[in-house]
């Protein structure tokens, strides 16, 4: 490409610049603003596949969730006015939990810009604090540059939305066209490179002093790809590892100094054991509300040390003794070979006391015929044997999926953490099967949540991607029913929902249907539902009232859980037998 | 194509931003904002100069303004005539020889050495925009460190008094804008 000189339009510099990015897939919807990039695909469809979306929300989150399983920039498309306000939340939530992704969109022509055009809206302007950045492009002549810097923002340090709206007569313009390749003008803009020998040596110190570590670990381990740093500075050092629930499979789950997830819906094991340390790790996490609960309670005794590639999450929250601002994998790599081996049998022998407690009260142990969600779930594990890449949404089913499914790899739980956007799994996952051909891929829905992208079934037929929905149906936004439950005196107003019928609403997208409501059903249905090469959907009828325990009430201290009664689960010493029949 | 505005706003967070946002809608460039307590209390009085490109609607910036809460008014003083003044201090390091041309620069132009340790001082030159600028251009031939500049302060000349901006008075009139609205309707 270099010195080859091409007239082209602003519209096919558009699809020549995302080639040369490595884009091979985009979502979105076309109108009037970005009439001219859609002619010009035309050209580029042997290279580029687009995916016409139901709604350009479900554009983002496709984008989002191909960007989460693939760790590539994911491409949402769509025009001006609404089709751009429309992106509005699939950004936040790209932005809220670091996911490279870029939106494009149409604008009116530039004269009329300002002037209330029709489907004229400043998206620039409403998208800053939901993105990492964005571009107006007033010129033609900075459309390639843009782009490229676009991309690089995107992908580079703490990954994240960046919007380029591009006027609908700079599409039409032509310009002599060569790809830009000098380097790029980002004076305020560095990610960190390298991290010095001070912060290295007093990292080590620091854990070779502590008796009882705990390493918390977030979505950075995966951002990073650090996993295996992460596992060789806990396994020699024998330090247990907590994960944020973005952080679930950037560790493997099987591995015995794994704790499973911390924080509010967390395991009650993993969150005394961070009350109780010495020393946290922290590894590419941000300290949310959700993880640590009450902060004047929060892990009192312990020393802190912090790996962020963004240095406006250090000291936010927590304020910790040692922070080093750079990539997670490097300063890993860095620390691991000045860690002493060490073998902490008597702090872990602390933990798995808690854990044994929380055991007994588990829901696994109840006998019943209904199905319940956790149940169900921990049936999906069996299944899929652990192996699939799952797409939870977000409600009682999101905490569930992250306590009884156990991840192994990276980047197979794809869920909305940060800015917890109901409707995100459907269209996440169908922008994750474009990325992910081996693995089957799970859809862990709600009832609630499944109504608010629902069109996205189409979506999902007009590409016969290959994805299993499990709605998870309790008749209620289970989450919100549960904080109404113990916070409300159980006055559950607005929360039951009804739903349509979804294996005739399925069947009508024609898609394969099944409805679960006995667990012994549930995988001889996941096995029906896996052999179709298209999608499928299974509808579980679960029971109403679960309560996702432990949990953390917001605002609360971290060791301050409400545990599951031990009358959910044996009375008198015995396990319950639960009705029979229904 | 630059243009000078004179706003009042409410002093309140967020002011600035509900103003900003209006000059990167239209793809303006806010090149210097000069911000301070007007004469008002709670009132803060703003001089903002920005450039765009021609297909410039003039009314436009003014009106949306106009149209926020926290602006009390709003005057495009571009071509009325005013005291446009600035402020700049210059960090710069004359070296020994410059000293001298710096000294001439002090008693002639009226520029004042106000900090001084060893090799390095901070100028301070104030005055009517124009000479500001040739002060600095002056100042160039000199290593300069730094300059921070105030960005321009504007005052609409005693003898304009009919663009005087009045605030305390449209305070008074509580519908103000609608009757401005009838006014040009009838």
């Amino acid at each position: 490409m270099r010195g080859s000189q091409k007239k082209l339009s602003g519209a096919e510099i558009i699809w020549e610049c995302l080639i040369q990015e490595g884009v091979d897939v985009v979502f979105g919807y076309p109108g009037g603003a970005i009439l001219h990039t859609y002619d010009a695909l035309n050209k580029y469809s042997e290279k580029i596949h687009h995916v016409l979306v139901r709604h350009e929300q479900g554009a983002t989150h496709m984008a989002d969730g191909y960007a989460r399983a693939s760790g590539k920039v994911g491409v949402a498309m769509a025009t001006s006015g609404p089709g751009a306000t429309n992106m509005i939340t699939g950004m936040a939530t790209a932005m809220m939990d670091s996911s490279p992704i870029v939106c494009i969109t149409g604008q009116v022509p530039s004269p009329f810009i300002g002037s209330d055009a029709f489907q004229e809206i400043d998206i620039t302007g409403a998208s800053i604090p939901v993105s990492k950045h964005s571009y107006l492009v007033m010129n033609i002549n900075d459309l390639a540059t843009t782009i490229r810097e676009a991309f690089y923002v995107a992908r580079s340090g703490r990954p994240g939305p960046v919007l380029i709206d591009i006027p609908k007569d700079i599409q039409n313009e032509t310009t002599d066209f060569i790809y830009p390749e000098e380097e790029l003008n980002l004076p305020g803009y560095q990610p960190p490179e390298d991290v010095s020998e001070e912060y290295i040596s007093k990292f080590a110190s620091l854990v070779n002093d502590a008796e009882k570590p705990v390493i918390l670990a977030g979505h950075g381990v995966l951002l990073s790809n650090a996993s295996r740093e992460v596992m060789e500075l806990a396994e020699k050092s024998s330090i247990p590892i907590a994960t944020t629930l973005l952080g679930i499979g950037g560790v493997p789950d099987s591995h015995q100094l794994v704790l499973g997830m911390m924080g509010m819906h967390g395991g009650s094991w993993a969150n005394h054991a961070i009350q109780d340390a010495d020393l946290l790790i922290a590894c590419g996490m941000r300290f949310d509300d959700r993880v640590t609960g009450n902060l004047k309670t929060y892990s009192p005794n312990s020393k802190k040390i912090h790996i962020e590639i963004d240095p406006s999450e250090i000291n936010k929250n927590v304020k910790v003794d040692l922070a080093i601002h750079a990539d997670l994998g490097t300063v890993l790599r860095h620390v691991n070979p000045h860690i002493k081996k060490m073998v902490r049998n008597d702090w872990l022998d602390i933990i798995s006391g808690w854990h044994h407690d929380s055991k007994q009260r588990d829901i696994l142990n109840l006998k019943s015929d209904k199905l319940h969600a956790a149940q169900a779930i921990r049936k999906i594990w069996e299944g899929t044997k652990g192996d699939a890449l799952i797409v939870s949404d977000v409600g009682q089913h999101q905490m569930l999926e992250a306590q009884y499914y156990k991840h192994n790899d990276p980047r197979t739980l794809l869920t909305s953490g940060g800015l917890g956007t109901m409707g995100f799994s459907l269209p996440a996952a169908i922008g994750a099967s474009f990325h992910e051909k081996d693995r089957g891929i799970w859809v862990i829905v709600g009832d609630g949540s499944i109504q608010m992208t629902i069109m996205e079934l189409g979506t999902a037929i007009q590409e016969n991607v290959n994805i299993n929905i499990a709605i998870i149906n309790n008749g209620y936004l289970g989450m919100v029913r549960q904080w109404q439950q113990m916070f409300y005196n159980a006055r559950y107003v607005e929360t039951p929902i009804s739903s349509p019928d979804y294996v005739k609403l399925a069947e009508a997208y024609g898609i394969q249907a099944y409805r679960v409501d006995s667990l012994e059903n549930v995988i001889p249905t996941m096995e029906k539902a896996q052999k179709n090469a298209g999608p499928s959907l299974i509808e579980f009828k679960v029971e109403e009232h679960e309560v996702v325990y432990p949990m953390v009430p917001a605002g609360a201290d971290l060791h301050d859980m409400i545990q599951r009664p031990f009358s959910d689960v044996y009375e008198n010493g015995q396990i319950v037998e639960k009705e029979t029949a229904k | 194509m630059k243009q000078t505005i004179i706003t009042y706003v409410k002093d309140e967070p967020g002011v600035l931003n509900r103003i900003a946002r209006h000059f990167y809608r239209l793809n303006y460039n806010i090149e210097s904002i000069a911000a301070g307590r007007s004469e008002i209390r709670g009132i803060t009085r703003l001089t903002i100069v920005c450039n765009h490109t021609d297909h410039y609607n003039q009314s436009l910036i003014n009106n949306h303004l106009e149209d926020l809460d926290t602006v009390l008014d709003v005057k495009d003083i571009s071509n009325v005539p005013s005291i446009l003044r600035e402020h700049a201090l210059v960090k710069l390091k004359p070296g020994e020889k410059g000293m001298s041309l710096l000294n001439d620069l002090v008693s002639e132009k009226g520029v004042k050495i106000i900090d001084n340790d060893n090799s390095i001082c901070i100028v301070e030159a104030t005055g009517e925009v124009e000479e500001v600028e040739n002060l600095i251009k002056q100042l160039k031939q000199f290593e300069i460190l730094e300059i921070m500049r105030s960005g321009k302060v504007a005052m609409v000349k005693v003898d304009q008094d009919e663009h005087r901006v009045e605030i305390e008075e449209k305070k008074k009139q509580k519908s103000w804008a609608t009757q401005q609205i009838s006014d040009a309707l009838y």
